[in-house]
C-alpha cells in the first residue's frame, strides 16, 4: 500500500537540489575579471587576469557544493580552485517542482493581481 | 529628434509635476533597451539620493510592529488572497524576525509587514500594497539556508520600501495621458511653424511646415502610436522590469548590511530559472539576435528606427521569434539568468569582502528539520499530491494520500480539509464532505474558492443564517464586500430582510462582476 503513495510522493517532489543534468559541469563564462584564485578551502591566494585562464566552456574537475568551489585545470596541468560566485555555470540550483510539473499536477496554485513577487507567474 | 525628446521631456515634466512616484520612468525606457540600473550610479543603491523620497513617510503602513487584519479596507476582487494561510508559528515567526533585522538598515520610517506563508508550490514570494508578503511553502521546501530567504524576503519589503504598488497605480492612471502628451508636440510644433502673415490686407495665420517641424511632428505621431499600441505589452512591463531591478539592488544593500551572504540571490535566481523552466532560451536567443539595432534605435528615441526593426520581425516571418518577442515584451520580470549577472557584478563592485562570504545552511536547516515543522511539509506535500490525484481522477490515490495529509498535526487547517472536501464531493458523499467544512480549525486562514463552496453548501441547506455569518467573515478577512454579495442579497431575501436585500443589490450594481446578476435580482425583488 505504502509503494504507490511513495511513488506519487517522489514522481511531484523529486528532490533535486542541484540541477545535475546528464550533461558533465562546466564553466560558460567568467564575472569577475581579475578572477579570485582560491583555495581548497576557500581562502583567496591570488586574483588572476580571465585572459590567462581556460577559455570557456571549461570543464569541471571537481565540485564543493558547501564552499560554492569548482576546481578547473589549465593547459599545464595547473589546478585552480574557483568561486561559482565569480563564475556563470551551466547547471545551477534547482527546485523539486518547476512550473511545468506544476501545470502538470492540475491544481490551482495562482498569486493576485496588483502584486509584486520575485518571479513571474508560470504562464509568464 | 533630440528636439522631440526634449519636447517630450519638458511636456511630461509639465504633465507629471509634483508626482514623484512617476521617478524612474526614464530607466524602465533603460531598462527597455537593456541596459543595467547598477550602471547609472556610484557606491550603493540605498545610498542614492533619489532613495531619499521613500526615506520618509507617513501613512497607514508607517510605524513598527505588523499588520493586523484586512478588515475595514476595500480590496478589489482581483488582489484578494488567492491561496490558504499555512499555520506554521515558528516558522512564520523566523521569517517575521528576519524582516524586522532588514527593515534596521533601511535609515527611515520603518513600515508595518506580516509575513505570512500560504499553501502553493510557486517558488517565489509576493507583496501586496497592504505590507503582507506572502512566502509559498514552495520557497520553503526549495532554500537550503537562511541566507536565501533573507535575500527573498528583503526583495519583497524593498518593493513595499520604494512604494511600487503605488507608483504602479500612478504610472497606469498616467496612461491617457500619453496621448495628450503627443498632442501637444504636434501642436507646439504647428505653433512653432505657423507665422502671421499679411495677405491682400488681411492677417492670416499661415501653417508652413519646416521640415524639422513635420519631422517631429510624424515622430511624436509615431511615438504616440508605439506608446499606445504596445502600452500594456511593452511600456507597463518594461516599468515594472525596473522595478524588480530596484528591489533587487535595495535587497542586496539591506541584506548585506543584516550580515546576509550576498550569494545567496544567485542561489534564488538559480533556483526560480529552474523554476520557470525553458522559456528563457527561446528569449535569450531573441535578445542576443535582434537588439542591438533595437537597442540603439530607442537609445537615441529614433522611433522610425524601433518601428522599422520591429517590422522586420514580422516581415521575416519568424514566427516564434515574434511570439518571443510578445513573449519576451509581456514579461514583467527579467529573465533570472540575467538578473542573476547583473546582481552579481554589483557585488563585486560594492561588496567585494561580502561576496566571499559562505550562506549558513545550518540555521535554517535546523528549524526546518524540526519534527512539527516536517510535519507541517509533510501534510501540505500528501494533500498536494492528493489534490493533483482527484484532478486526475485517481479516487483510490487521492484517497490513500489524503488520508496521510490528516494524519498529521495540520489536519485540520482549511488547505487539508479542502483536499478531503473535494475528494469526498468527487466519490459523491456529500455528508462525509460537509464534515471537513465543520472540522475547519481557522476560517480566517482559508482561500475565498474554500469559503464559496462552504457558502454554496449553507445556501443548498438552506441555512439563510449560516451564510451570512460566514459571508461576513469572509467580508472582513480578505477586506472585500464584492465577492460574495450575491449570495448575500439571496440569504438576505430569504430571510425576509427585503429591504437590506436591495440595499445590497444596489450596492452591487458597483461592481462590474456581479452586476448584471444583481440587477436581475434587484428586479426580481422590487416587482415582488
Amino acid at each position: 500500500m505504502k509503494t504507490p503513495i511513495l511513488t506519487s510522493i517522489a514522481f511531484i517532489f523529486l528532490n533535486l537540489n542541484f540541477a545535475l543534468a546528464s550533461e558533465p559541469l562546466k564553466i560558460l563564462s567568467y564575472v569577475a575579471d581579475p578572477i579570485s584564485i582560491l583555495d581548497e578551502n576557500a581562502r583567496l591566494v591570488e586574483k588572476r587576469a580571465t585572459k590567462l585562464l581556460p577559455k570557456p566552456a571549461v570543464d569541471v574537475q571537481a565540485y564543493n557544493e558547501d564552499l560554492d568551489l569548482v576546481l578547473i585545470k589549465t593547459s599545464d596541468g595547473e589546478e585552480l580552485w574557483l568561486d561559482t560566485f565569480e563564475i556563470k555555470l551551466n547547471q545551477g540550483k534547482a527546485v523539486n517542482l518547476d512550473c511545468y510539473k506544476l501545470l502538470q499536477a492540475g491544481v490551482k496554485d495562482e498569486k493576485e493581481a496588483a502584486t509584486f513577487g520575485f518571479g513571474a507567474d508560470c504562464n509568464k | 529628434m533630440k528636439s522631440v525628446h526634449k519636447i517630450l521631456l519638458i511636456s511630461g515634466a509639465l504633465l507629471l509635476s509634483g508626482c514623484k512616484t512617476l521617478d524612474g520612468a526614464g530607466r524602465a525606457i533603460g531598462n527597455l533597451t537593456g541596459s543595467k540600473l547598477h550602471n547609472q550610479f556610484d557606491g550603493t543603491y540605498i545610498a542614492q539620493s533619489e532613495l531619499k523620497q521613500y526615506k520618509e513617510r507617513e501613512d497607514q503602513l508607517s510605524g513598527s510592529g505588523a499588520l493586523l487584519s484586512y478588515s475595514g479596507l476595500n480590496i478589489p476582487e482581483q488582489q484578494v488572497r488567492k491561496s490558504h494561510i499555512v499555520e506554521a508559528p515558528e516558522l512564520t515567526d523566523y521569517m517575521q524576525n528576519i524582516v524586522t533585522s532588514l527593515m534596521a538598515n533601511w535609515g527611515g520610517t520603518s513600515v508595518k509587514t506580516k509575513v505570512q506563508i500560504i499553501n502553493s508550490q510557486n517558488f517565489a514570494p509576493y507583496a501586496d500594497t497592504y505590507g503582507t508578503i506572502s512566502v509559498p511553502l514552495g520557497t520553503l521546501e526549495n532554500v537550503e539556508s537562511e541566507d536565501e530567504i533573507a535575500l527573498l524576503l528583503a526583495h519583497e519589503l524593498s518593493h513595499i520600501l520604494l512604494r511600487h504598488h503605488e507608483r504602479n497605480d500612478v504610472m497606469n492612471a498616467q496612461k491617457d495621458k500619453v496621448t495628450m502628451l503627443a498632442k501637444s508636440v504636434i501642436l507646439a510644433n504647428m505653433v512653432k511653424d505657423t507665422k502671421l502673415v499679411k495677405s491682400s490686407g488681411d492677417y492670416k495665420l499661415q501653417y508652413n511646415a519646416s521640415k524639422q517641424g513635420q519631422s517631429n511632428i510624424s515622430k511624436a505621431a509615431l511615438y504616440n502610436y508605439l506608446i499606445n499600441g504596445f502600452s500594456d505589452s511593452v511600456w507597463n512591463t518594461a516599468w515594472q522590469r525596473s522595478q524588480e531591478d530596484e528591489a533587487d539592488l535595495l535587497a542586496m544593500d539591506l541584506a548585506t548590511a543584516a550580515g546576509y551572504a550576498p550569494r545567496a540571490s544567485s542561489h534564488n535566481l538559480q533556483r526560480l530559472n529552474d523554476f520557470q523552466g525553458k522559456q528563457d532560451s527561446i528569449l535569450s536567443k531573441f535578445w542576443d539576435q535582434k537588439t542591438t539595432a533595437l537597442k540603439t534605435s530607442v537609445q537615441e528615441l529614433d522611433l522610425s528606427g524601433v518601428s522599422q526593426q520591429l517590422d522586420s520581425f514580422i516581415n521575416e516571418g519568424m514566427g516564434t521569434l515574434v511570439s518571443a518577442t510578445t513573449d519576451y515584451f509581456q514579461r514583467s520580470h527579467m529573465s533570472p539568468d540575467r538578473r542573476d549577472v547583473n546582481i552579481r557584478e554589483y557585488v563585486l563592485r560594492e561588496y567585494q569582502p561580502q561576496s566571499r562570504q559562505r550562506v549558513n545552511k545550518k540555521t535554517w536547516q535546523q528549524l526546518r528539520d524540526k519534527k512539527q515543522n516536517q510535519d507541517i511539509f509533510r501534510g501540505y506535500r500528501y494533500a498536494f499530491a492528493a489534490s493533483s490525484a482527484i484532478s486526475s481522477g485517481n479516487l483510490d490515490e487521492a484517497e490513500k494520500l489524503a488520508l496521510q495529509a490528516t494524519s498529521t498535526s495540520v489536519r485540520n487547517q482549511p488547505g487539508i480539509r479542502e483536499v478531503m472536501y473535494d475528494l469526498r464531493m468527487a466519490q459523491n458523499q456529500s455528508n462525509k464532505a460537509k464534515q471537513n467544512l465543520a472540522l475547519v480549525n481557522n476560517w480566517t486562514h482559508a482561500s475565498p474558492d474554500f469559503f464559496e463552496k462552504k457558502v454554496d453548501f449553507e445556501m443548498q441547506q438552506h441555512n439563510y443564517q449560516q451564510v451570512l455569518q460566514f459571508i461576513e467573515l469572509a467580508e472582513s478577512t480578505f477586506g472585500n464586500k464584492s465577492m460574495f454579495i450575491v449570495q448575500k442579497s439571496v440569504a438576505l431575501a430569504n430571510l425576509q430582510h427585503i429591504d437590506q436585500a436591495i440595499s445590497a443589490l444596489k450596492e452591487c450594481q458597483s461592481y462590474e462582476a456581479e452586476k448584471p446578476t444583481c440587477e436581475i435580482l434587484l428586479k426580481q425583488l422590487e416587482q415582488s
